[in-house]
């Protein structure tokens, strides 16, 4: 009897820590349990001979301590029982006539059932022991990846900053470029031209007395000067419309709209609320190409007949729409297709000047450009 | 009649030389500048009878200048000598005061029939751009005039709403828009259909069908 009170000591150590803890009750109830079941088959073990069955007994009593939180419980166990057992051995009877190795064979058999479960669950741990370090090394893994992801992510971000602030700045140059070329057409080979036809208008009043060939030559020469003038004004517009800068963004969309209608028949309204915001050459430049490139989109693909341009100003920014009556377009569509690239540039062009533009359309039913561009209030 | 004294802004040189000589027997040049900040500080000094500008000019364009100057200086004439063809323009010129309207390429002709029309109190507008500003005229759509009795599909929403009797903000709510913005609106309408109440506002709504309630 003695492992057995050795046991209770033990049960009873492991208790002292937290005796009200529920948890380690039942530990307590479990050790106890085992204690019992093993005294118990070890009363059987002296009542019956060969120690019938209690191989499968006992591992029944290492699985049960198995079940414990104390990891060093099952080997305890195994030793308890290994120790009943040899202990029961010469006290159980005996079977007449039966030799004795087979006596000591089926002990010896208990031993091998009483060490097995044990072989069995110390593999069983150190399984789960692996695998709680795999899972661990995964679980770093996954770490890693998740902050390369966040990594790679802000850098896909700020490429993409990048990126709008280099279409802006790509946008402005070429406006500016564009700006300076009309300027020099309109202001330089222009001037040059109107002074070389002065010059000429004066050389054709003092030559009055001159052959009819000549005369005609000159009114010819004028003639041409004035063509060459006339074409010179109109890339310089094309380039880049210096009304914009001379007489403001108002009178430049009146200018668009009124060639728009010309050009192309479509009737156009326009709505301007008068505005007390300070609006820079680069914004209103941005709001007109916007508005320039919406209008050749319906000239080219709307079939409309009414356009409306109106320019309102709402929480400190300047909302434009642009909408026509015409075929409209299927939206999906158009974002996959080679449309969108003027879409896109439109908000480009917006972006720059931390505005945003919104296209609404549905087949047969027209277009509805929307865009926003915030103002500076003029300080008073 | 004495020769009267000119001042002459543009800020291309070989433009004021050509100048120059045009004016040498029609006029006293009492000077020439670059732009229009110059112009409007030499004129104290300089006193000119009539001032003949460009309108594309750095630091101060031509109409800017030109709307000071009628403020400050109300005696003298303003004549515009430009590339710029364009009716918007001319419209421009003379709502900041001009006198005359001439381009570049026909100042060899008309330079001498501006000034003496100018000097006797007229207008001068080239012939070279009377056709652009009278069609421009008649379509009425021009430099911000109400461009006739159609409306636009916001004008017409908000004169529904107008009809329909809801106030200034609730339609400001509705659509999304500022209660100004809706002022705005209401105003031109009333402009674009010379209408004088909001009783006739709401007169034609009703016989425009555009209401919805009866």
């Amino acid at each position: 009897m003695g492992p057995f009170s050795a046991r209770q000591e033990e049960t009873g150590e492991a208790n002292r820590h937290s005796a009200d803890d529920p948890l380690h009750r039942r530990q307590r109830l479990m050790v106890g349990a085992a204690g019992l079941l093993a005294c118990l088959f070890f009363i059987l073990d002296l009542q019956l001979p060969l120690g019938v069955a209690n191989a499968v007994l006992y591992s029944a009593v290492v699985f049960l301590s198995a079940a414990s939180q104390y990891r060093w419980l099952p080997i305890v166990t195994a030793i308890t029982c290994s120790l009943l057992t040899i202990l029961a051995a010469p006290f159980s009877p005996r079977v007449p006539g039966l030799p004795a190795w087979f006596e000591w064979g089926n002990h010896l058999f208990s031993l091998f059932g009483i060490w097995t479960p044990v072989m069995f669950i110390y593999q069983r741990r150190r399984t789960e022991l692996l695998l709680k370090e795999v899972n661990e090394r995964l679980e770093q893994g996954v770490e890693a990846r998740t902050a390369d992801l966040a990594a790679s992510r802000l850098a896909l971000e700020r490429s993409e900053e990048q990126l709008h602030s280099l279409t802006g700045r790509i946008l402005t140059a070429q406006e500016e470029e564009r700006r300076r070329i009309a300027q020099d057409l309109h202001d330089d080979v222009n001037q040059r031209l109107a002074l070389l036809m002065l010059d000429l208008q004066t050389v054709d009043r003092q030559i009055g007395s001159a052959p009819v060939e000549a005369q005609k030559g000159i009114r010819n020469a004028l003639k041409g000067l004035e063509e060459l003038s006339d074409d010179v004004r109109f890339m310089a517009y094309r380039f880049h419309p210096s009304i914009l800068d001379d007489l403001g963004l108002k009178a430049a969309l009146q200018r668009l709209l009124d060639d728009f209608s010309s050009r192309t028949g479509v009737k156009a309204l326009f709505v301007h609320q008068p505005l007390d915001h300070q609006l820079d050459k680069t914004t209103s430049t941005a709001v007109y190409r916007v508005i320039q490139e919406s209008l050749s989109n319906i000239a080219r693909h709307a079939k409309a007949t009414r356009v409306e341009v109106e320019v309102t100003v709402e929480d400190e920014g300047l909302a434009v729409v642009v909408r026509d009556d015409g075929r409209g377009f299927d939206q999906l569509a158009i974002d996959r297709a080679e449309g969108g690239l003027g879409l896109l540039n439109m908000r480009e062009r917006l972006l720059a000047v931390q505005g945003s533009c919104e296209v609404e359309s549905n087949p047969g039913r027209g277009t509805t450009v929307s865009m926003y561009v915030p103002l500076a209030r003029v300080a008073t | 009649m004495t020769l009267p004294r000119v001042l002459l802004a543009d800020d291309h040189t070989l433009v004021l030389e050509g100048f120059r000589r045009l004016l040498d027997d029609q006029c006293e040049l009492v000077g020439t500048v670059g732009d229009g900040r110059a112009l409007l500080e030499a004129i104290p000094e300089l006193k000119p009878d009539i001032v003949i500008l460009d309108i594309s000019m750095p630091v101060l364009n031509g109409i800017d200048a030109a709307r000071v100057l009628k403020v400050k200086f109300p005696q003298v004439k303003v004549v515009f000598i430009t590339m710029h063809a364009d009716p918007a323009y001319v419209r421009a010129a003379f709502e900041a005061g001009a006198s005359a309207y001439l381009l570049k390429r026909c100042v060899g002709e008309e330079l001498g029939q501006a000034i003496r029309a100018v000097r006797s109190g007229n207008f001068y507008v080239t012939p070279l751009v009377t056709k652009d500003v009278v069609e421009s005229m008649l379509r009425g759509i021009d430099g911000g005039a109400p461009s006739g009795p159609e409306l636009t599909t916001r004008q017409r929403e908000v004169l529904q709403l107008l009809a329909e009797g809801h106030t200034v903000k609730d339609i400001a709510g509705t659509l999304k828009i500022s209660p100004r913005t809706v002022e705005f609106h209401k105003g031109q309408i009333m402009e674009q259909l010379n209408l004088h109440t909001t009783v006739e506002l709401v007169k034609y709504a009703l016989a425009q069908g555009l209401t919805s309630q009866t």
